[in-house]
């Protein structure tokens, strides 16, 4: 916005200045054009001037040759050679114009040459053959001599002129040739001036240039080398790098050179010489134009002032109350209208101040209550901000135009970075460093496609991180909204699952496995029962005099038990790594365990293999069943010697290990404490990390057909697993496997080794007492009857508890011993059991018979008694026998 | 290779030339339009350059394989046109008068040299030359043309000295001595080429081709003059040395060694040496005249020739070496193999190039040159039976395409 002042000035300043300014103009242009006019007819002129001297110049040399050529001795034909030649000489003297002087024959030998350097013998130019043929005179176009550029460095045009010499019918007999610097014609165009900065050009028709003040652009294309056509453009301006010229060209045609070639003169000069009379016209109009104006100016000022002081006043006055300044008054004074003016303003101040002073009060009161509520934020993000660095998930928040707003340490942490490499990051770059940690790092994206933030997406993904370490990472993304509900951010937290991954797949393994057994548990029981019904037949069979009369049948009978007797060791097999079978802990020394097992082996192994023993004195003893122990470690070897059929080195070794809570080796489920470790190692085949996993699982093998049952291992698991141990594997392909056995340290001092005395192996006696055969298996409860009636004994039988509990009732004192079946329809074993110590026959002994592991100590609690006696089916006869004769003579003592 | 002495070939066409047989008579292949348009009066409307898709292609005799300028014309559609000359002056001044008469030159170094000074040549545009990469390092940047801004070069060779078997009893030694041998008085060519005549004399008088002060200069002049006075040496073209030594006139001689190649495979007598004081190494280059009127067409011409075949199929035609990198994998491996054309490294390190003299060294070569061409001429002025001067043109017509040993005058 112009001042009041201003204006004033301006509309004075334009009122003079525009007049003078038009006026400067038209002046200027017509005085350029006019001058421009001029110098271009006055180049036209010196050109033509110049053009005519070198006509005449060209013309002159040109006559001066034609009046040797006519001289009568030489067009002689009869004249001899030699006073010929010796008028030429004489005629050379008085040639002034030209340096040499030739005579020729027209076929361009040399008859006599005033070059006393030329080495040539002949002229065999065009320009001779042109002169001979048309008989007339012909001029070179000025060529550089170039033995004289190479010898001086001289830039020297020549120019060669051909005058035939003809006899009277006009053939050519002679010629004479004249070597002539250009120099008379370079003379011309040198000294001609045209003002301080004018000078000449001369060109031929192919833009050669032909003279030029500058020796450097002699014989160099003109033309191509300024870019200006001046073959067409007869006059104009043109540039020489900062110089600007006036040209006007004049041609000279073939005939008035003599040559081949029209020649172009360009008649030149300096732009700004030329010019120089406007420009100085120019400074001059525009110095009074100047004057005027500063007239203009301070006249201008000095009224602007009058008249703009009150308003400037007013102005400032209301400045300084905008400035803050409410006690300004303002003086009223001059005209009616400012009087006026400054009282309002006055009453406008005094208005205003007030206003002033109750909001002052207001802005006090609401400043106070801003503060108080911003020291509670900042209390509520200091919080935020602790909760946000301690939590264990690593957090990145993008804001929508893709910068870092905020990254915790757990995030550095998770990727190995700092936090100024994740702050100073572009989006897209952030994007490449975080994937490059995954593995699958392509398809890892914190952008969309085209590089913005998506603004809508919730989701959780698993991934897997590789670099710095390797881990499991739950990442969970999703955006951040105000609370309108619009999208600021984008929330990502990366949370490392790796602990709780490997809790889940031990947890798996682990319900695996227990599946596993109870299904084996399951089979085992049902067959039990049928080897029962086989074994059994076979003995009474076996045992019958009338039958087993013939060898051979007995024979035959033997192999079949004999079958039967292996079959049931499977199952025990398969008990065993169900844990259903029973184990007989008592203390042990796996060293002494390893060397009998050395012994056993050592016949049997390849003797390629060597077996080296690692076996220290202080192994800790162990709570264990040797023999069970024995048969795990005999499967690791057996699987270590097929894992070598080229030889190799098996080694066993023992070492006490204390696993602390937190130890590597030591797995979830494990408590921690004192472990002896039994590695046993060989340097086989090995396996794949995907074999390992299943070597565990029951009828998983990797031999061939009938070489393996696939429950070696299996068996081991569930055997060490029973003893509250663990097994790991390691093994590379290639390299070999190493199986670690881990067994918890026996608490107690060692037992004295048991003093059971081995059993009698005598005949297991007979008895006539009264025994209830209860078993839901028709076929195992007849061949239990068939041998207790064998034995002489007095049998009832009962085919579920309830018959059971009934037959007590009826035989009530009758019955002197209960063999029991667990697993029965309608009333089961262990209810049988406590029905009848609880109510109907608390004295009867009992013997609990079954093809499961029978906890005994647990069976105890339930039933609140203990059974005197336990077989394990399938039982030997002899056994069975023997135990029911053991209770029967052991109640009968406690009678007694 | 260029000849230096005066065609009496090309006079005699060029004389001839309105005469219609005697365009028959120099109409042998593609040389017949070239003849034409040599003796044609300069254009009379030459204001503007013409219009049309031809070069003319100014060289000395032969230089061309026939095929190979067939199939540029095959491939570009722009004929050529070959228009021949036997010595570099002529070349010189053909070229002086008609500038505009012609697209490419092709030329000794020496030559370029005198048409760079002359400003007769144009700079050549290095954007149309897109083979030039082809070329060999080793024959670029000579001191004839420092930055290769007016020419490339098309052929390499050397200048032996070629000697007849049949007229020694051993073997003569592998020195320029051979050439003042007493025993050859006036049975001694030399090629009429200052340039050539001057490292001879220089390295006689034990000075090497190179920075050559006008002292040594002199006395290489004296060395040449010794040639000329006590070993009444003749001088000739190359042309003209080779009949020399075919017909036996002359027992040994300077020869370029491409000529010496073919003349020795067709006459078991005459063999020829690289001297162990070295020999000068030349290089013939391709140039486009100043005031050419078909430029771009002539740098096609010229980056065509440069292409690594083409080059070979050029040197297998004209037994010379190529300057052509590109082009080895195609030439003849005979050629290859020819220590004379290429010869080992070792001999190769005792070659030399002509270096530019200083102005005060031209100068005393030049004044040199003179006096020895003024003894030359009194040789054949003495020697019986001459009579008249030997410049005198005397060929008969009728030999025009097959050049005759130069004729004892009656």
């Amino acid at each position: 916005m112009l001042t009041l002042r201003r204006q004033l000035i301006g509309t004075l300043l334009l009122l003079g200045v525009i007049p003078l300014g038009l006026s400067l103009l038209l002046n200027m242009a017509v005085t350029q054009k006019g001058l421009l006019k001029s110098k271009h007819s006055e180049l036209r002129s010196f050109g033509a001037e110049v053009k005519r001297q070198i006509s005449t110049t060209l013309t002159t040399i040109r006559l001066g040759m034609e009046a040797i050529s006519s001289n009568p001795t030489l067009i002689d034909e009869k004249t001899d050679t030699s006073v010929k030649l010796a008028e030429f000489d004489r005629l050379s003297n008085y040639v002034h114009f030209c340096t040499h002087l030739s005579l020729l024959k027209p076929d361009g030998f040399i008859l006599q040459t005033t070059d006393r350097n030329s080495v040539h013998e002949r002229d065999g130019t065009d320009w001779l053959a042109e002169c001979v043929r048309r008989g007339t005179t012909v001029i070179s176009r000025p060529e550089l001599d170039s033995q004289q550029v190479e010898e001086s460095g001289a830039i020297v045009l020549w120019i060669h002129i051909y005058q035939p010499i003809k006899d009277k019918d006009g053939r050519v007999i002679n010629v004479i040739k004249a070597d002539m610097t250009f120099d008379q014609i370079w003379a011309i165009l040198r000294e001609a001036k045209v003002g301080e900065t004018g000078s000449f050009v001369l060109l031929d028709n192919f833009g050669n240039t032909l003279y030029h003040p500058k020796q450097d652009l002699i014989l160099k294309n003109y033309i191509k080398e300024f870019g200006v056509d001046f073959m067409t453009r007869m006059g104009g301006e043109y540039r020489i790098g900062s110089d600007e010229f006036l040209f006007e060209s004049d041609r000279l045609s073939k005939i008035e050179t003599y040559t081949d070639r029209t020649w172009i003169l360009i008649t030149q000069i300096q732009k700004s010489e030329a010019m120089a009379v406007a420009t100085q016209n120019r400074w001059t109009t525009i110095g009074m134009a100047g004057f005027s104006l500063a007239l203009t100016s301070l006249v201008g000022t000095w009224l602007a002032s009058r008249i703009a002081r009150p308003v400037t006043e007013a102005c400032a006055a209301a400045r300084a109350v905008a400035a803050g300044s409410l006690h300004t008054r303002m003086q009223g004074r001059g005209a009616r209208e400012l009087i006026e003016l400054a009282e309002a303003f006055n009453h406008m101040t005094f208005q205003v101040l007030q206003h002033k002073e109750e909001l002052d009060l207001i802005v006090a009161s609401r400043t106070k209550r801003l503060r108080e509520s911003q020291a509670n934020l900042s209390d509520i993000t200091a919080q935020l901000r602790s909760a946000y660095d301690s939590t264990r998930e690593g957090i990145l928040v993008l804001h929508r135009d893709g910068r870092v707003v905020a990254a915790n340490r757990q995030l550095e942490e998770l990727f190995g970075l700092t936090q100024a490499e994740i702050q100073n990051c572009k989006p897209a770059r952030l994007q490449e460093l975080l994937g490059s940690h995954f593995d699958a790092s392509e398809k890892f994206a914190l952008l969309n496609d085209d590089g913005s933030v998506d603004a809508t997406k919730t989701g959780e993904s698993e991934w897997h991180l590789i670099t710095p370490k390797a881990r499991s990472i739950s990442i969970y993304t999703a955006p951040v909204l105000n609370q309108d509900g619009g999208f600021i951010a984008r929330l990502w937290m990366f949370h490392d699952t790796t602990a709780q991954r490997l809790l889940e797949d031990s947890l798996r393994h682990s319900q695996k496995m227990e599946a596993v057994g109870r299904l084996a548990g399951g089979v085992a029981h049902d067959f039990n029962n049928l080897l029962q019904g086989i074994l059994g037949n076979l003995f009474i069979i076996q045992n019958d005099p009338d039958l087993a009369t013939k060898d051979d049948l007995r024979r035959c009978l033997h192999a079949a038990r004999n079958a039967g007797l292996r079959a049931a060791e499977l199952v025990r097999g398969l008990l065993g790594f169900s844990r259903q079978s029973h184990l007989k802990l008592g203390h042990c020394r796996v060293n002494e365990v390893l060397l009998d097992l050395r012994d056993l082996v050592v016949h049997t192994l390849d003797p390629r293999i060597k077996i080296v023993m690692d076996l220290p004195e202080n192994i800790w003893g162990l709570n264990a069943d040797g023999t069970q122990l024995e048969q795990v470690f005999m499967n690791m070897v057996v699987n270590s010697k097929d894992a070598m059929p080229e030889g190799g080195e098996l080694s066993l070794a023992t070492r006490n290990i204390q696993l602390l809570k937190g130890s590597r080796e030591l797995p979830a489920s494990a408590t921690p404490g004192d472990y002896v470790r039994i590695s046993i190692s060989d340097q086989g085949a090995g396996m794949s990390p995907e074999i390992c996993k299943r070597i565990f699982e029951p009828f998983y093998t990797t031999k061939e057909q009938g070489k393996g049952t696939g429950l070696g291992l299996a068996t081991s698991f569930g055997i060490i697993e029973q003893h509250g141990g663990w097994i790991t594997v390691d093994s590379t392909p290639g390299k070999g496997t190493r199986f670690d056995i881990f067994l918890p340290r026996n608490e107690s001092s060692p037992r004295p080794a048991s003093a059971e005395t081995p059993e009698c192996a005598t005949q297991p006696k007979g008895g006539k007492e009264t025994i209830l055969v209860v078993d839901d298996e028709l076929v195992v409860r007849s061949v239990a009857e068939a041998i207790l009636r064998k034995h002489g004994y007095h049998v009832l039988s009962a085919e579920d508890g309830m018959e059971a509990l009934d037959m007590l009732a009826r035989h009530d004192g009758l019955i002197d011993l209960v063999l029991m079946d667990m697993t029965m329809p309608r009333l089961n074993g262990m209810d049988t059991f406590r029905h009848m110590r609880k109510g109907q026959a608390p004295n009867i002994p009992v013997v609990i018979c079954s093809g499961y592991l029978v906890d005994l100590a647990g069976f105890a609690e339930a039933t609140g008694s203990t059974p005197n006696g336990f077989l394990q089916k399938p039982y030997a006869i002899e056994d069975m026998t023997r135990t029911v004769r053991k209770v029967l003579d052991e109640v009968a003592a406690a009678k007694a | 290779m260029i000849p230096t002495s005066t065609s009496l070939r090309n006079l005699l066409a060029r004389l001839l030339s309105p005469i219609p047989f005697a365009l028959a008579l120099c109409g042998v292949g593609i040389l017949n339009v070239g003849c034409q348009k040599a003796n044609s009066p300069p254009t009379s409307e030459a204001d503007q350059p013409a219009v049309g898709s031809k070069v003319v292609v100014l060289t000395c005799d032969e230089y061309f394989d026939p095929d190979v300028l067939l199939k540029f014309t095959k491939e570009t559609g722009i004929e050529v046109e070959i228009q021949p000359y036997l010595s570099t002056e002529e070349m010189e001044e053909r070229l002086k008068s008609n500038p505009q008469n012609y697209d490419v030159i092709v030329a000794e170094q020496g030559a370029i040299v005198q048409l760079r000074v002359g400003r007769l040549l144009l700079p050549l545009d290095t954007t149309l030359l897109t083979n030039r990469k082809n070329l060999d390092e080793r024959y670029l940047k000579m001191p004839f043309d420092p930055e290769n801004k007016f020419s490339l070069p098309y052929m390499w060779g050397i200048t032996t000295l070629a000697y007849r078997k049949d007229h020694f009893s051993t073997p003569p030694e592998e020195s320029i001595n051979l050439l003042y041998d007493p025993s050859l008085t006036g049975k001694v060519s030399l090629l009429n080429d200052r340039n050539e005549c001057y490292a001879i004399g220089l390295r006689k008088s034990g000075h090497p081709v190179k920075d050559v002060t006008p002292e040594q200069m002199l006395q290489a002049t004296d060395a040449v003059l010794e040639l000329i006075r006590k070993q009444r040496a003749r001088f000739g073209s190359d042309n003209e040395v080779k009949e020399h030594l075919i017909s036996g006139e002359s027992s040994v001689a300077m020869i370029y060694n491409g000529d010496a190649q073919i003349i020795a495979q067709e006459h078991e007598n005459i063999a020829c040496f690289i001297p162990r004081e070295g020999a000068v190494m030349w290089v013939d280059s391709f140039a486009i005249p100043r005031d050419s009127t078909q430029a771009v067409n002539a740098h096609k011409f010229i980056n065509f020739l440069i292409q690594g075949e083409i080059a070979a199929q050029g040197s297998n035609f004209l037994r010379y070496a190529s300057p052509n990198k590109a082009a080895e994998p195609f030439i003849d491996p005979s050629l290859l193999s020819d220590p004379i054309v290429y010869p080992s490294a070792k001999v190769r390190a005792t070659l030399y190039s002509m270096p530019l003299w200083t102005r005060d060294s031209l100068r005393v070569m030049n004044n040199g040159w003179h006096l020895i061409k003024e003894a030359s001429e009194l040789n054949l002025v003495q020697a019986p039976p001459a009579e008249g001067p030997a410049r005198t043109p005397a060929t008969p017509p009728e030999t025009i395409g097959k050049i005759p040993p130069v004729p004892e005058a009656p």
